[in-house]
């Protein structure tokens, strides 16, 4: 029989003591060639004695499968285990300083960690103790937070994070079982002293160490936590956000997170992302340095990308002028990094409008909001116009919102909730009767499809989202068996597409769709009738048609 | 420094005097408080046994070392008398 056993109280006393080896062999150096195998030989004691036995022992500890906190021999004392296994005052009740010093050990352990990661992210001996490691921090967050008082009525703050270095603290705060709104007001105060940097301004370690900073740790922190993001990022700054982690993915995360329609609302989302919008137009694009964001323009486009009304015709609802939003406006479009940026948002919620934003509660749009989008869609049209750009990217961002703009108009049709508008809008768009006629005339309801067959459309990408809009909505209602299966044959746009199409196609288009609008009134039922008016009234009016046949 | 063989001597002397402050390091860094306090009153089972085993491994790994540097500071030493004593043979060179 395997006798297995240990006393946490020595074991910990010895991870103290390979923790005191490890670090002494590590200042072991010299280049004279005759002590070169010296050297190799403390370094590989150090590597096992930092990477396999420290995690190791570490592992037995944290995990304490013998006798868990409040099992320990006969001691009642929650704090008796947790002080001990942290090399601090065994048995007694610790203060924020000597917390802060046990995390700032743990951030100094998982630098020089990340560090052999960035040197060979293969290694797998690295990667097992940099797992172990965040295991320990795990516990020992763990600990500390059992251990907060509980006798008051004032909201817990884990002031412990705020002695220790901000990397510690970000470290730690994934693990303390905040709400929301705390944990993102200590991960704000923890990004503020960051940027204040330690004493006399110096820099942190970690902004010039491999691997994720502290504003890295932070945000992915966050990205899990959404509401907490959106809380987040209306406390930073712009220049806190933009300026300071390692890897653009973060930010970038955090921020599609934290104003992501389904997370707060329009004027929640204008306090978010109007200052950077306003930030970006000022500073510029961010150089080329470590612990900047140099894709700000494409990250805060496609942050944007929901909200692009509030740059036009919404513009009040975010508290500026419509001059205003347009200049935002224009600025991201004449950055190709932030026009794909938008394209690619806008693709990427084609046909799922479960997180549209400005949708009522009841999951329908109002007449109001479907003119909206018109106005915006047409001053993407002027702004790509006026900066000249005439190319496949430009026509892929205007056929991809187009289609956006088509879906949330159909939306207004559909019967049912917020939940099924997805799969109906899904349905309408892709219905077979559909895809058939938009075919049929050129349209494709896909970016690809669409930038391949713009010379087919009908000479304006606002009038193509007039007829994908009105084949949506109808072929919804077939889908439905509201009307019957051939309703889409009455409407006659052969001849209007393509090379030798008439004079001026939008204006024939338009007065079509007008009349085939009125022949279906008697069949239609009162809300999809009223949503077809609304599109006609937004895309296809006679002032539209007269500005483009001008 | 001139090359001369005085100039060599001290250079090995030199080098022979850093190799002995790294021996001496490198022996103050053992590993004998570890293994120490990780006795079975510690902890027992199969990880702990192999924790023994290969602090001992690395103990005596660290053991040879230092006395490979140590020899290495033995062997340049006399290797500076050697010149030392060229250069007194040398008619010449000063001494």
């Amino acid at each position: 029989m395997t006798v297995l056993g240990y006393d946490p109280f020595l074991l910990d006393a010895l991870r103290r003591h390979v923790r005191r080896a490890a670090d002494s062999l590590a200042t072991i150096r010299d280049d004279d060639p005759l002590a070169a195998e010296a050297v190799r030989v403390a370094r590989e004691v150090h590597r096992l004695l930092e990477l396999d036995w420290l995690p190791a022992i570490s592992a037995v500890l944290g995990d304490d499968p013998l006798c868990r906190p409040g099992a320990i021999a006969s001691s009642t004392d929650p704090w008796a285990f947790p002080a001990s296994a942290d090399g601090l005052a065994g048995g007694r009740r610790l203060d924020d300083a000597a917390w802060a010093t046990s995390f700032d050990e743990y951030a100094r352990r998982r630098l020089e960690l990340a560090q052999l990661l960035v040197d060979d992210p293969e290694d797998p001996a690295a990667r097992r103790a940099l797992a172990a490691l965040d295991a320990e921090i795990a516990a020992a967050a763990a600990r500390y937070t059992a251990a907060a008082p509980r006798d008051g009525h004032v909201r817990w703050f884990p002031t412990a994070v705020l002695d220790s270095s901000p990397m510690a603290a970000a470290l730690v705060l994934r693990h303390l079982r905040l709400d929301d709104r705390t944990l993102a007001a200590v991960a704000a105060l923890v990004l503020h002293r960051w940027h204040d940097g330690s004493d006399h301004g110096v820099r942190w370690p970690d902004a010039f160490a491999g691997g994720d900073n502290t504003a890295d740790v932070l945000f992915r922190v966050l990205v899990d936590r959404p509401a907490a993001a959106a809380e987040f990022l209306r406390r930073v700054g712009p220049d806190e956000l933009l300026l300071a982690a390692q890897f653009d993915d973060s930010v970038s995360r955090l921020l599609l997170v934290g104003t992501s329609p389904a997370q707060v609302d329009e004027a929640t989302a204008g306090r978010i992302l109007r200052p950077l919008l306003d930030w970006l137009q000022v500073h510029g694009e961010p150089s080329a340095t470590d612990g900047a964001t140099r894709s700000a323009p494409a990250i805060v486009a496609a942050a944007v990308t929901p909200w692009l009304a509030d740059l036009g015709p919404r513009a009040a609802r975010w508290g500026w002028t419509y001059d205003d939003g347009d200049r935002a406006l224009r600025w991201l479009l004449t950055r190709p990094a932030a026009r794909a940026a938008i394209t690619d948002a806008l693709a990427a919620r084609t046909g799922d409008l479960s997180e549209a934003p400005l949708l009522q509660p009841d999951g329908r749009v109002d007449d109001e909001l479907v003119r909206d989008l018109a106005g915006t869609f047409a001053q993407v049209q002027l702004a790509l116009r006026d900066a000249e750009i005439d190319d496949a990217e430009a026509d892929a961002l205007l056929a991809q919102l187009a289609l956006d703009t088509a879906g949330v108009a159909i939306s207004a049709a559909a019967p049912s909730g917020p939940i099924g508008i997805a799969a109906d809008v899904g349905v309408a768009l892709l219905t077979p009767v559909a895809i058939d006629a938009l075919d049929r005339w050129g349209i494709a309801p896909s970016a690809e499809g669409a930038t391949r067959r713009a010379q087919q459309s009908f000479g304006d990408r606002a009038i193509d989202t007039a007829v994908m809009a009105v084949t949506g909505i109808v072929g919804a209602a077939v889908e439905r068996g509201d009307l019957p299966p051939d309703t889409l044959d009455r409407l006659d746009l052969d001849g209007l597409a393509g090379p030798g199409a008439a004079s001026c196609s939008p204006r024939e288009v338009s007065d079509r769709l007008h009349a085939f609008v009125a022949d279906l009134e008697p069949l239609t039922d009162p809300a999809t009738h009223n949503a077809l008016l609304a599109v006609l009234y937004a895309f296809a009016n006679p002032l539209s048609d007269a500005q483009l046949c001008a | 420094m001139p090359l001369t063989e005085t100039g060599t001597a001290a250079a090995l002397r030199a080098r022979a005097t850093n190799l002995r402050r790294l021996a001496i390091q490198l022996a103050e860094r053992d590993l004998r408080e570890v293994r120490r306090r990780s006795g079975d009153e510690v902890w027992r089972g199969p990880l702990a046994d192999r924790h023994r085993d290969e602090v001992l491994t690395a103990q005596r790994r660290l053991d040879l070392a230092v006395d490979e540097l140590r020899r290495h500071a033995l062997v340049l030493e006399r290797q500076a008398d050697e010149a030392d004593l060229r250069a007194a043979a040398t008619p010449g060179v000063p001494a």
